[in-house]
């Protein structure tokens, strides 16, 4: 489409379309990278980055790539499922035990979508899971190390769309029930701090 | 059984590691079955047979463990600990180790350093002792220091296990110890692990 236009047309457009990138890329920054780490416990592991907002003080957003490990352990799959949850926290408290320890305690919502097993008492293949995604946990950090420790507990409420192979593979649509039964392993994560 | 074994395994390292000195801890991690060899020979129950097998080579399996440690620090620079919990070998075949870890800390256990481990001891499969098994690993990691005695590791060990494990026949399954001439099998690990120190 650019191959037809003039010169000048090229340049206003560049004009008009620059300084709506650098607005937005100005508007992304504050989002900064903040934490990268493992949470890892029995049910999953994941790879995790926490973002913090400018915008919104006490809040901050996670990404978790997971690895699934239901059935892994007893055998029964072969392979992990695999996750990606997106989840909103706010700090709903945040202190310290004393001068050396820092913490914060928070909640948050998002989503998950992701490619897993479920639970139940057929040894039921993996199916696209889709849902919201509820977290509690805290998180402590300590004077002299950049490495901060901390639990969490997380719920996923979520619909799996699965090839039934048990019945000729027809489509089904089931409530993915390991992510509230799983709901109560605590996960432990490991973060490093950038800044 | 082994959910109220590992409760009162973790409460027992808590509760011990209130003592000066001794340190308890909790290690978990991702392994790597990078290498087997194995020999059996044993009669079925199928008259008239008799079956051998050997076969050795590179193999890639993943596998898990979780442990719990009890270890004593000393001179500043080493210390020496006793190990258990849980592991992985084969498919169908875990373990619960007994192990005695020595490390050396570069700098020192109080602050953050690199560190040098040597793992050697038996373990149980099935709640016996009758496959023999022999387990040694040399590790290398680095801990880095929280606050007082909170610490974690990170490591990368070089696990060997050895023992005699019951053979699976293709028709009869698990073969019975009376009808088995001989059963070695031998493995290497890659291992990836955290341990938090409390």
């Amino acid at each position: 489409m650019f191959l037809f236009m003039g010169k000048r047309t090229l340049t206003v457009l560049f004009l008009l379309v620059f300084p709506l990138c650098a607005i937005s890329a100005e508007e992304r920054l504050p989002l900064s990278l903040t934490r990268a780490g493992l949470v890892s416990s029995f049910k999953a592991q994941s790879l995790s980055i926490l973002s913090t907002s400018d915008k919104k003080e006490n809040s901050f957003n996670s990404y978790n790539l997971t690895l699934d490990t239901y059935g892994l352990y007893s055998n029964v799959s072969d392979y992990p499922g695999v996750k990606l949850n997106i989840v909103h926290n706010s700090i709903i408290d945040s202190g310290r035990i004393n001068d050396e320890i820092a913490y914060i305690i928070y909640m948050g919502a998002g989503g998950v979508a992701g490619y897993v097993r479920d639970y139940s008492a057929l040894p039921r293949n993996h199916g696209f899971i889709f849902g919201l995604n509820t977290c509690a946990g805290a998180l402590a950090s300590f004077r002299g190390s950049r490495l901060e420790l901390g639990v969490e507990f997380d719920a996923e409420w979520a619909f799996q769309i699965r090839k039934m192979e048990e019945s000729d593979g027809r489509i089904g649509l089931s409530w993915y029930a390991n992510g509230v039964l799983r709901a109560l392993i605590p996960k432990i994560s490991l973060y490093y701090r950038f800044k | 059984m082994k959910r109220k074994l590992g409760i009162t395994l973790l409460f027992l390292c808590l509760s011990i590691s209130a003592w000066a000195g001794i340190t308890a801890s909790c290690s978990w991690g991702y392994g790597a079955q990078l290498y087997k060899a194995q020999a059996f020979s044993y009669t079925p129950n199928r008259v008239g047979y008799r079956v051998s097998e050997y076969a050795y080579g590179f193999t890639y399996l993943s596998t898990a463990y979780l442990n719990f440690a009890l270890s004593y620090e000393f001179a500043h620079k080493a210390s020496i600990g006793l190990k258990s919990g849980y592991k992985g070998i084969d498919q169908n075949y875990s373990i619960i180790p007994l192990e005695l870890e020595a490390r050396y800390y570069f700098k020192s256990y109080e602050e953050s350093s690199a560190f040098l481990s040597l793992e050697a001891g038996s373990a149980l499969h099935d709640l016996n002792f009758k496959d023999q098994i022999i387990l040694a690993s040399l590790g290398l990691g680095y801990r880095e220091h929280l606050y007082k005695s909170l610490s974690v590791d990170f490591f990368l060990k070089l696990d060997a296990f050895y023992g005699h494990p019951l053979p699976i026949d293709r028709y009869e399954g698990e073969i019975p110890r009376s009808q088995l001439y001989f059963s070695y099998v031998s493995c290497a690990f890659l291992n990836l692990g955290i341990q938090i120190n409390f």
